[in-house]
């Protein structure tokens, strides 16, 4: 059982700060223990594929380690990390397409199938590995990872204003997009 | 917010409203103007619509409010989760087939043939669904341990170690300007000092070469009239 599990999350940063080796990284394991399933989560939404997740979040966690010293007490260590996370994940993308233009970020973890619930996950899936980043990103923190536009806009650093706009545009593209693949698979019939 | 026909809430605005997060007034403003508005309801509608696709794409985790992960009893759930969607599927992809081999049925070879052949496609196309609902669940309800703590510490030392060797070398390269600083710094001074012993190199030149002129003058004055 985690010894800091009373402790805030900024309290815990705040021992990983100020300790030394041992202490501080084990302060630091019991933070990734309560967000690596979160953050997993994000990634994979961020990414479209399970290889893409575990790398953006390994990266994430270093750089939140790394960069432990700029974190400030006054902050909320939550929305640290939520921007530190989609950063990873976005800059992973950005390489995968630099390096193969053509890369494709949904992978098909088995064959495909004829299951209706199945199909629709994917066209989902695709759909959103279809949008701008700045848009996904935006989508995924909203919509599945619950958080208030508010706290969106301080993540990401944009007016609030500016992340509800964005998430009304994300809608619209992922609505004509949706709406696409239904008339396509009507036809096909 | 004015509610008029004519005065229609932005995009921002009805995301707001959509995700719960609009003011008491705001919320009822909006929605008497969706009752008024058919454009805005039907704006308001088709998001609604692509709302609800996106929650095809489920997710089995589960999160205390302080963000703390309710780990065995999420994973508990999450692994029964995920196996009422396998179940789930299969069934609607039995239910497929079996509507198929009553309509091959009546047009189709003999029972017994159809019946082996239903047998063997069933039974590939469910060992297919099984394993592509298992690793997409997997992805969505990762282990406990998604990182190793072990190969998390040794990351991070290592992590660490580069750092340092990275900040050793940055401090040496200030070191270094610093050095070649100091060493201009001298350089100038030596210059300084130099430039001014040969102003008054200079000077002293100067006034000799006046003072030898003023005699020429003196001499050549006193040449023109020696009496």
């Amino acid at each position: 059982m985690s010894e800091h599990r009373k402790l805030t999350d900024e309290a815990v940063m705040a021992i990983v700060c100020a300790n030394g080796a041992d202490d501080g990284r084990r302060a630091f394991a019991d933070l990734v223990r309560r967000w690596e399933q979160r953050i997993h989560r994000l990634c994979f939404r961020l990414t479209g594929n399970t290889q893409d997740a575990e790398d953006a979040t390994q990266e994430a966690l270093a750089r939140v380690f790394a960069k432990r010293d700029q974190f400030r007490g006054d902050a909320k260590f939550s929305t640290w990390l939520w921007r530190i996370a989609v950063n990873a994940a976005t800059d992973l993308q950005r390489r995968k397409r630099a390096v193969s233009p053509q890369h494709e970020s949904i992978s098909h973890d088995g064959p495909v199938s004829a299951s209706v619930t199945s199909e629709n996950r994917h066209r989902v899936r695709e759909a959103l590995a279809e949008l701008p980043d700045q848009l996904r990103s935006v989508v995924v923190l909203r919509h599945y990872e619950q958080l208030k536009f508010r706290e969106i806009a301080e993540t990401l650093g944009i007016p609030q204003g500016t992340v509800a706009s964005r998430m009304a545009d994300a809608l619209d593209r992922l609505g004509r997009k949706l709406q696409d693949n239904d008339s396509s698979e009507t036809r096909s019939c | 917010m004015e509610d008029t026909m004519h005065d229609h809430p932005s995009s921002a605005d009805w995301m707001l409203y959509l995700y719960g997060e609009s003011t008491e007034t705001d919320r009822r403003s909006m929605s008497e103007h969706l009752a008024a508005c058919p454009e805005c309801a039907g704006r308001v509608e088709r998001w609604r619509a692509t709302m609800s696709d996106l929650d095809a794409w489920e997710t089995e985790t589960r999160l205390e409010p302080a963000g703390s992960v309710v780990q065995s009893s999420a994973h508990r759930s999450g692994a029964r989760n995920a196996f009422m969607r396998v179940a789930i599927g299969l069934a609607g992809l039995a239910l497929t087939f079996l509507a198929g081999f009553g309509a091959r049925s009546l047009i189709g070879p003999g029972p017994d043939d159809l019946k082996s052949q239903l047998r063997a496609e069933l039974q590939t196309e469910l060992r297919a669904e099984f394993s592509r609902q298992t690793a997409e669940s997997t992805a969505l309800t990762p282990p406990n341990r998604v990182v190793d703590d072990a190969g998390l510490v040794s990351r991070l030392a290592s992590w660490e170690s580069a750092s340092a060797g990275r900040e050793e070398r940055v401090r040496s390269m200030l070191s270094g300007v610093l050095q070649n600083q100091i060493t201009l710094r001298e350089d100038l001074e030596t210059l300084a000092v130099e430039a001014e012993a040969q102003i008054m190199r200079t000077r002293r030149e100067l006034r000799r070469l006046r003072d030898q002129n003023q005699i020429t003058d003196e001499f050549r004055e006193f040449a023109s009239n020696p009496y």
